[in-house]
């Protein structure tokens, strides 16, 4: 008798045990109804690539000296270069260069190598076509700048968390053009000298 | 009277490789008796890209990108082993500054890592509400991440001698930000999630594996911390400047996929902890702080001597793997990732071996679902945290 009474107290206790743990999963997630979606209603709302974002290439052509730095450092040697010596000046002379965009992993490593700063990133990132043969950017087309976010009119732009105020967790709850996190060098040195002169 | 025949034959089913609970292309044949696993024999070669191979005729900084997809949820660590392998065979040295800018991108990455895993190890138990949550911390790391890189996952962030860039304006206080918001985070998940007596039925004392045998099979990460075997190599190896933060290793006795799961929740609080120790001593602090001291010091000033910079030398695009083979490896978040690397005095590595945490835990499957329920081979799968990226290369 008494083993029975304990084994219903244990199953009793058990089965309040239970319930007080999915009672406290069900308050994490009824705790959701207070807080705000975080996701981005995409087109209608964007986020800002940040800074250093690595889209689509742009390429100036008169700064292109032919060195092909971006063809060796290319994990396939993707870029075309294509250049003719001129013997008469000394130098290399390009004729065009491309990229094809459905072939590049945006490392960005032809970027960063190129010596004369003649290609650079966009923030670019929606590149999709019908044809993948749309893709393989010539020098005029890889000359293009994208449209920007925060220009755009139909969008609303949203900044991402390394961009934001700080205390901020949310690129909904502040304006974009609201002030991001961390002091300009500036105002650190003037705040250092208040400090000595103090 | 008719009796139902209950005694079935043996069946052989296959999992995969497009179950949609099965982490990546894995495929496993299943014998079973009834609901129970008679025996479980994992396919692989799936996501076979010849990792191996195509390392063999890249420069290290050609191949960069490429590093990034073999563990796709870790991808710093991946880019950590990639530059850290020549640089040792080189000498080359490592800033002070890089180096904590390095820690930090790591136990990030860890933390990210983490994250995903408990949002599909619960899911693969049947709860699919933490994976949605999981996601909004592990944008927060990949937006911070983003900020710094310039790519959420493909970072190709790691430099031989350093990092590709110093962290942007403000990057330091939105990562201070992001720590204290995430601690509680994981409170959250834990009040969700530990206590749960669903998922504790379904997980305690299952897939167990003991301390004699983890080691025996070679097991890693938090595989072998779960089965109570005190082995980080990040304090094992001194590697980076752990050795300067306050941590201890996270381990568990239990050797389940309980224990696991404890380890891994663990491991996100230390990250935690040791991404914010790392954001108060890195050299120079924040890039603001240092730009600065700089203008304020004038061009001979202590804060551009080799402390306060990102990378030492910028890598040459046609840097020389120097002659000589040596083994390096990192505590990624599933275990040791490590590369053995053959260079012969040329641009290209002779050989670059890479010793993936996931396959070597992998092969302790078969004997861990052997004799259990069907149902339970995705939760033990689950446990071990793997990614067909780096397990087929």
């Amino acid at each position: 008798m008494l083993k029975f009474l304990s084994k219903v107290g244990a199953y009793a206790k058990d089965a309040v045990q239970a319930a007080k743990y999915i009672g406290q999963g069900m308050g994490v997630t009824f705790d959701h109804m207070r807080r705000r979606p975080i996701t981005v209603q995409y087109p209608y709302e964007k986020l800002i690539p940040s800074e250093r974002f690595r889209g689509r290439i742009h390429f100036e052509f008169d700064k292109c000296i032919s060195c092909e730095v971006c063809v060796r450092v290319c994990p396939i040697n993707l870029p075309v270069v294509d250049y003719k010596f001129n013997s008469e000046y000394k130098k290399k002379e390009l004729k065009s260069y491309s990229i094809d965009f459905g072939v590049c992993i945006f490392c960005g490593n032809c970027v960063e190598y190129c010596p004369t700063n003649a290609l650079s990133m966009t923030e670019e990132y929606d590149l999709s076509t019908y044809d993948r043969h749309e893709l393989n950017f010539d020098s005029v087309a890889l000359g293009r700048l994208p449209t920007k976010v925060t220009e755009d009119p139909l969008v609303t732009p949203i900044r991402e968390l390394a961009y934001l105020p700080k205390g901020a967790m949310e690129g909904h709850q502040v304006d974009h053009r609201q002030r991001r996190a961390g002091q300009r060098p500036e105002e650190l040195m003037a705040e250092s000298k208040e400090g000595t002169e103090a | 009277m008719v009796m139902i025949e209950t005694k079935a034959e043996r069946m052989v089913i296959n999992m995969g490789p497009h179950h949609p609970s099965m982490h990546g292309v894995l495929r496993l044949i299943v014998t079973l008796d009834g609901e129970n696993v008679v025996d479980c024999e994992p396919v692989l070669g799936y996501l076979h890209r010849s990792m191996e191979k195509i390392a063999e005729n890249r420069t290290i900084i050609q191949y960069l990108p490429y590093v990034t997809r073999w563990d796709y949820l870790a991808t710093m660590f991946t880019e950590a082993i990639t530059v850290n392998a020549p640089e040792k065979l080189a000498n080359v040295p490592v800033p002070r500054r890089a180096s904590y800018i390095r820690m930090i991108m790591l136990e990030l990455s860890r933390i990210a890592s983490h994250l995903l895993w408990l949002g599909t190890f619960v899911a693969d138990i049947g709860a699919q509400t933490p994976f949605f949550y999981v996601f909004r911390e592990r944008e927060m790391i990949y937006d911070l991440f983003e900020a710094a890189t310039g790519m959420r996952m493909m970072h190709n962030y790691f430099r031989i001698g350093g990092v590709a860039a110093d962290l942007p304006y403000g990057w330091v206080d939105k990562c201070e930000d992001f720590c204290h918001y995430f601690l509680p985070m994981v409170d959250e998940y834990e009040r969700l999630v530990t206590n749960n007596p669903i998922f504790r039925r379904r997980v305690e004392g299952l897939g167990t594996i003991g301390r004699e045998e983890a080691i025996n099979w070679g097991l890693s990460g938090p595989m072998l911390r779960g089965s109570g075997i005190k082995w980080d190599l990040r304090k094992v190896d001194h590697y980076e400047l752990y050795d300067e933060l306050d941590w201890d290793v996270q381990w568990d006795t239990g050797g389940d996929c309980l224990a696991r799961y404890f380890v891994r929740v663990r491991e996100m609080r230390e990250s935690t902890k040791m991404v914010l120790q790392c954001l108060k001593q890195m050299p120079g602090g924040s890039y603001e702080n240092l730009e600065a001291q700089r203008m304020q010091a004038g061009p001979k000033s202590e804060w551009n001597s080799m402390d306060y910079q990102f990378i030492s030398k910028k890598p040459s695009p046609t840097f020389k793997v120097p002659s000589g083979e040596h083994y390096v490896r990192v505590e990624a978040p599933k275990g040791e990732l490590g590369v053995y690397l053959i260079g012969e005095d040329n641009v290209f590595p002779w050989r670059w071996k890479i010793r993936p945490p996931g396959f070597i835990n992998l092969q302790v499957l078969p004997q861990l679902v052997r004799g259990m329920k069907i149902a339970d081979i995705m939760a033990i799968l689950g446990s071990v945290d793997i990614i067909m990226g780096e397990v087929d290369r």
